[in-house]
């Protein structure tokens, strides 16, 4: 205590400490202030002014009316067609997460595994299309799969088809082609999962006389399962919130909540129904987010 | 004690440092004063405290209370870059985008002065610790040993007030540990610059310092010269954290004048010993070296010397030492013996074996 | 027989993985106006066709610009945040964090609803402004995750060390903490550049009438017509992404920042 008052007094009035860190903390709030406000604007307050906006009124003559209501909720939550929408939503997630990472997994397994000197650029290539534009990769499937597209074409050339089968403009359209754009998300989870499994582990249970089934099912694949929730939420969550791809591949006629929201924005200008909409998207993306942390928390333990 | 703190070279008083969010102070109350030249060693286990006291000392770290004085001049309030101090850090911490030669002028360029200057000043640094002709390399070119030494130019171009070793040597190899140890201690006395050494070595610190501080729990168990510790521990833990020691607790201890005892000490019976002053109550600790114990050739008589008889029931090899537990004869203790070790007289596990001691060599401590 | 029949299901999952970048580069040297491979008579009608069409030239050079931008502002406001994170103690630093991280957890099409929202009334649909501030915060986290972590394996003893003999704070960063950390900050500016380059949803919402990137230029001509114009300029795009990939391997490596 005698200490601290002869190190007051020395400095002269406040406590040396307090001076030092109340400088500090200026410094600190210096370095955090700017990056907070820029992101205050480009995504807070977008936020909040959406879902403020959800309780607003769309008037008959499409003006907006200020107002307090679950009207829009009420809406979008009684008329079938939207449960539908929801129903797709989440139908698209399922199987375009399911289907992702039934096809990354072996991927992300020989990934992990092989030796190749060529290891760096495979992985490359298969994590690489991330970071291409999806409008480009969308183009290139509609590409392949569209009425006119290689797949149809090929096939009415050699006579095997007289007319073309759908392929575009579908929910099975959409279903490849987010899965082909998503599935790079579920390899890299996979590979960063995957960090707890190596060969020993696996060639130690074959020594112990286990079939190579057997160490699939018994080693392989509970040491890459936490590795394989993430990828399929991360595509789920990832296909749930699309949009550029149902729209294109979809041709109108896949509805989603994404769409939806698009099409009350921009087309009919309802803007609270979209708000509502949104708020809807995001509470689900909340839910699942929240439920596989959960997950993830009891794998841990 | 102001007098003192005056004429010393580093003087640090009553420092406190409690962190944010914790109860138990990580230092509590530490003084230590420092004379000019001198090589002083923080030693403990971990977490007992020392880096937090050299990172207060160096600035990185704001104590809760307490002074520093450098040269009688007060430096607690002074920001870390202007204290002139120079350090080592466990992991070298060399600039990897710098080369040798920027590294070690650094320090410099940062006090102004001519960059020919400053290269030259950092050329000499260099060549004090042998490398020289690394000037122009990357660090990460470097081995160990070699950044170790970079390092250590780093912190002394700047001729600084106080030299800061951070656990310097806790990264290199056993050999080249050893060399390491001797060439720094002859730089300093060089440069005869005054130098705070933080380990948890205790060879190293043995070897190296003038002082060693033992730290345990945030407080400096005792404080004073190599030999002194090792020989007159003040407490159980110093005792046992030097070198190795044999505890045999003593009872009837009576106090027969200024640090001598009288005391039972189990097998060994009545005797008269040396030991801390002031120790209270009728029980304590007899602190005997392993190698202090003499294994008694048969039928030998040394009348004066306290001795016990036991089995041996455990040896270990180490090359030059020979160490055996002996449990004695009233099954009071396992006592550890250590022997220089000769290829023709090992004895076998179970044998039975007289041992023996000068009471001078032991020392008696409170108990722990 | 058991390895070739695993490493044909490997090629045919990259193949697939693959198939629309190679079917858009076979497509953009087509002849004609169909969709389907001909390689009779390769041919650049196509990307001349590209080169001529102003609503593409306008929309890359709105792309370039705010990409540009974007990158620089997202690092001079990320990295003092990611430095505060990584150095300093405060309260909230936990929530401060995952803030910085959570507009990866927001679809693109609800942020973009929002900035609509809001920039409609301020004008600021269609404006560089309005773009470069809708792709701050769809970027910041990238930037934010780069930086942290080349703060985190780089430890605090160099900067501790130039502090000690004799460095103030702002030479410190500027001497130290900086040089070595750029790596990592360079990997974050060309992740957010390329994010703001390819980026179609939200712009799409705040592009209004006006200005607009080539993501929405391209997305606006494919809802009406798809030939192989738009393959030709998907070319030029992924050969972009792929020298910017390239540049992030080569500083840092690709799998360290997309793990981060």
């Amino acid at each position: 205590m005698v200490t601290l008052q002869t190190t007051q007094l020395r400095t002269g009035g406040l406590p040396v400490k307090e001076k030092r860190s109340a400088k500090q903390r200026a410094g600190t709030l210096g370095l955090i202030l700017p990056g907070s406000i820029g992101l205050f604007v480009g995504f807070v307050l977008p936020l909040i002014v959406m879902i403020r906006m959800s309780f607003n009124q769309h008037g008959t003559g499409g003006q907006l009316v200020e107002t307090l209501t679950f009207e829009n909720y009420g809406r979008a939550l009684s008329d079938p067609f939207y449960w539908q929408v929801i129903g797709n939503t989440l139908w698209l997630g399922l199987l375009c997460g399911g289907l992702a990472v039934i096809l990354a997994y072996p991927i992300a397994l020989f990934l992990t595994r092989t030796t190749s000197k060529w290891k760096g650029v495979l992985i490359a290539l298969a994590i690489a299309p991330l970071l291409t534009s999806a409008v480009a990769r969308t183009y290139g499937w509609i590409a392949i799969l569209g009425d006119q597209g290689i797949i149809n074409g090929f096939l009415m050339d050699t006579g095997l088809l007289s007319g073309p089968i759908r392929l575009n403009n579908d929910m099975p359209g959409v279903i490849i082609a987010l899965v082909e754009i998503l599935m790079p998300y579920a390899i890299l989870a996979m590979i960063s999962g995957f960090g707890r499994l190596n060969n020993s582990l696996e060639e130690a249970a074959g020594t112990l006389g286990a079939s190579r089934f057997k160490v699939f099912m018994r080693v392989t694949l509970p040491l890459t399962l936490p590795g394989v929730f993430t990828g399929f939420l991360l595509v789920f969550v990832l296909s749930i919130s699309s949009f550029v791809t149902p729209r294109l591949m979809g041709g109108g006629r896949v509805f989603i909540l994404a769409t939806e929201v698009y099409n009350e924005a921009t087309q009919t200008l309802n803007w609270p129904l979209a708000s509502a909409l949104s708020v809807i998207l995001l509470i689900l993306f909340g839910l699942l987010v929240a439920g596989y942390q959960q997950l993830t928390k009891r794998f841990e333990d | 004690m102001t007098s003192t703190a005056e004429q010393m070279h580093l003087s640090v008083q009553n420092l406190n440092k409690t962190y944010p969010r914790t109860e138990v102070p990580a230092v509590s109350d530490i003084n230590l004063d420092v004379q000019q030249g001198d090589l002083v060693a923080l030693l403990g286990p971990s977490g007992c405290g020392k880096t937090t006291t050299l990172r207060m000392i160096a600035g990185l770290l704001e104590p809760s209370a307490g002074s520093i004085r450098v040269k009688g001049k007060e430096v607690t309030s002074t920001p870390v870059h202007k204290r002139g101090m120079g350090m080592v850090f466990q992991s070298y911490a060399l600039f990897p985008h710098m080369s040798v030669l920027d590294n070690v002028s650094f320090g410099l360029e940062m006090r102004g002065g001519g960059r020919r200057g400053n290269r030259k000043a950092a050329k000499a640094a260099l060549d004090m610790v042998q490398l020289g002709h690394l000037a122009e390399r990357r660090p990460a070119a470097l081995s160990g040993g070699q950044q170790q030494r970079i390092a250590l130019a780093r912190a002394l171009a700047i001729e600084p007030t106080l030299l800061l070793l951070d656990e310097p040597l806790s990264n290199l190899d056993a050999k080249l540990r050893e060399a390491m140890r001797h060439e720094i201690r002859s730089i300093q006395q060089r440069s005869g610059t005054t130098t705070l050494l933080v380990t948890h070595d205790q060879d190293e610190a043995l070897d190296m310092a003038d002082k060693i501080a033992i730290m345990e729990n945030g407080i400096i168990q005792q404080y004073d010269a190599p030999q002194e510790i090792y020989e007159h521990p003040t407490n159980k833990f110093v005792a046992n954290f030097v070198g190795k020691a044999n505890f045999i607790p003593s009872t009837s201890v009576r106090q027969v004048g200024e640090g001598r005892y009288s005391i039972e000490a189990g097998a060994f019976g009545d005797l008269t010993v040396p030991g801390v002053v002031g120790i209270k109550g009728d029980r304590a600790e007899l602190v005997l070296r392993p190698h202090r114990v003499r294994l008694m050739a048969d039928g030998e008589v040394a009348a004066d010397r306290p001795r016990a008889r036991g089995q041996i029931i455990a040896s270990s090899y180490t090359g030059n030492v020979v160490s055996y537990e002996m449990q004695s004869s009233d099954n009071d203790r396992v006592i550890r013996i250590d022997q220089l070790s000769h290829p023709a007289d090992r004895l076998p596990v179970g044998a039975e074996i007289t041992v023996s001691f000068d009471p001078e060599d032991a020392y008696l401590v409170a108990e722990g | 027989m058991r390895k070739a029949l695993s490493g044909t299901v490997i090629t045919v999952i990259y193949l697939f993985l693959l198939a629309p970048i190679i079917a858009v580069f076979l497509i953009s040297f087509n002849s004609s106006s169909a969709l389907k491979i001909d390689l009779g008579s390769p041919s650049l009608q196509w990307y001349q066709e590209m080169l001529s069409n102003s609503a593409f030239i306008e929309g890359a050079k709105v792309s370039f610009i705010t990409a540009a931008v974007v990158s620089v502002v997202v690092l001079v406001l990320g990295v003092p945040v990611a430095l505060a994170i990584a150095r300093r103690e405060f309260p909230g630093k936990n929530a401060l964090s995952a803030f910085f991280l959570s507009p990866l957890l927001v679809p693109s099409v609800v942020i973009g609803l929002g900035l609509l929202l809001v920039f409609q009334p301020l004008a600021l649909t269609g404006t560089y402004l309005g773009i470069i501030i809708a792709h701050f915060g769809i970027t910041v986290p990238y930037v934010i995750r780069t930086t942290l972590m080349s703060l985190k394996t780089n430890d605090v003893s160099c900067e501790e060390a130039a502090r000690v003999h004799g460095a103030g704070p702002f030479t410190t960063f500027f001497r130290i903490t900086l040089p070595i950390i750029s790596p990592g900050l360079i990997a974050g500016a060309v992740m957010a550049f390329i994010i703001s380059f390819d980026e179609a949803v939200i712009s799409l919402f705040v592009a209004g009438s006006g200005r607009t990137t080539l993501p929405v230029e391209m997305f606006r001509y494919l809802q009406y017509r798809s030939d192989p114009a738009i393959a030709a300029l998907s070319v030029i795009l992924i050969l972009i992404s792929v020298l910017l990939v390239v540049v992030i391997e080569r500083v840092v490596g690709l799998r360290k920042v997309m793990n981060s």
